[in-house]
């Protein structure tokens, strides 16, 4: 088992079920391969610091599990095939990061304060 | 022969560089800052304007440190949480 965590943009215009589809996808393939499901949070449209595929800003969630190398195969497979998502990046981590990282904290106020309200997508 | 060349090379000094402070690793000096590319903030001090990473001896960072920021600035390059190339305007 290694250690892995994955963010991945998705495209900010998207509903709500959208986005539950997509995040329990996820899930779906990290324990139907056997991994360890730890955490998925979502950070909110952000704006991103060049346009991809000409959106400006884009949905943020970041995912952390534990799993073997098929697994991440299978899951940037996925993350590839699906239109909605417009990057991602796994990286493997050598040891457990200690503190939680303050990255989400200039969440974007002007739209989308909704948010706020769910931030815990993976309780369920 | 070349009496007058040599003393220019070897002692005299060319280009009179002030003197400056040998900086010191910010992340040596501070352990409690951790480099991770999933944060922007720390990760902008360490690009120009234009994006470019900036060089060690600007810096001031130890060459573990740099390796570690050079690191985490293509990460988050990728994911674009930092610009590749200076500011976009957008039209």
């Amino acid at each position: 088992m290694r250690m892995y965590e994955t963010i991945f943009i998705v495209k900010p215009d998207l509903s709500e079920e959208e986005t539950k589809g997509l995040t329990a996808k996820v899930q779906e393939v990290i324990t139907g391969m056997k991994g360890d499901f730890k955490r998925l949070e979502d950070w909110g449209a952000r704006k991103l610091a060049y346009p991809i595929e000409k959106f400006n800003r884009g949905r943020y969630y970041f995912l952390r599990f534990d799993g073997d190398a098929p697994l991440i195969a299978e899951l940037e497979r996925r993350l590839r095939l699906d239109d909605k998502v417009l990057r991602y990046q796994s990286v493997k981590l050598e040891k457990e990061v200690v503190a939680p990282v303050a990255a989400p904290a200039k969440p974007v106020v002007e739209e989308h304060v909704e948010e706020a309200a769910e931030p815990a997508v993976e309780s369920e | 022969m070349s009496d007058e060349k040599t003393p220019q090379r070897s002692s005299g000094p060319r280009k009179k560089r002030p003197f400056q402070r040998r900086k010191v690793c910010r992340f040596c000096a501070d352990k409690q800052v951790t480099i991770d590319y999933k944060d922007p903030r720390t990760l902008r001090y360490f690009i120009s304007e234009r994006g470019k990473i900036i060089p060690r001896r600007i810096s001031g960072n130890c060459s573990k440190h740099q390796r570690e920021i050079t690191e985490a600035i293509k990460r988050a390059r990728n994911i674009a949480l930092l610009p590749i190339a200076g500011a976009h305007v957008m039209p």
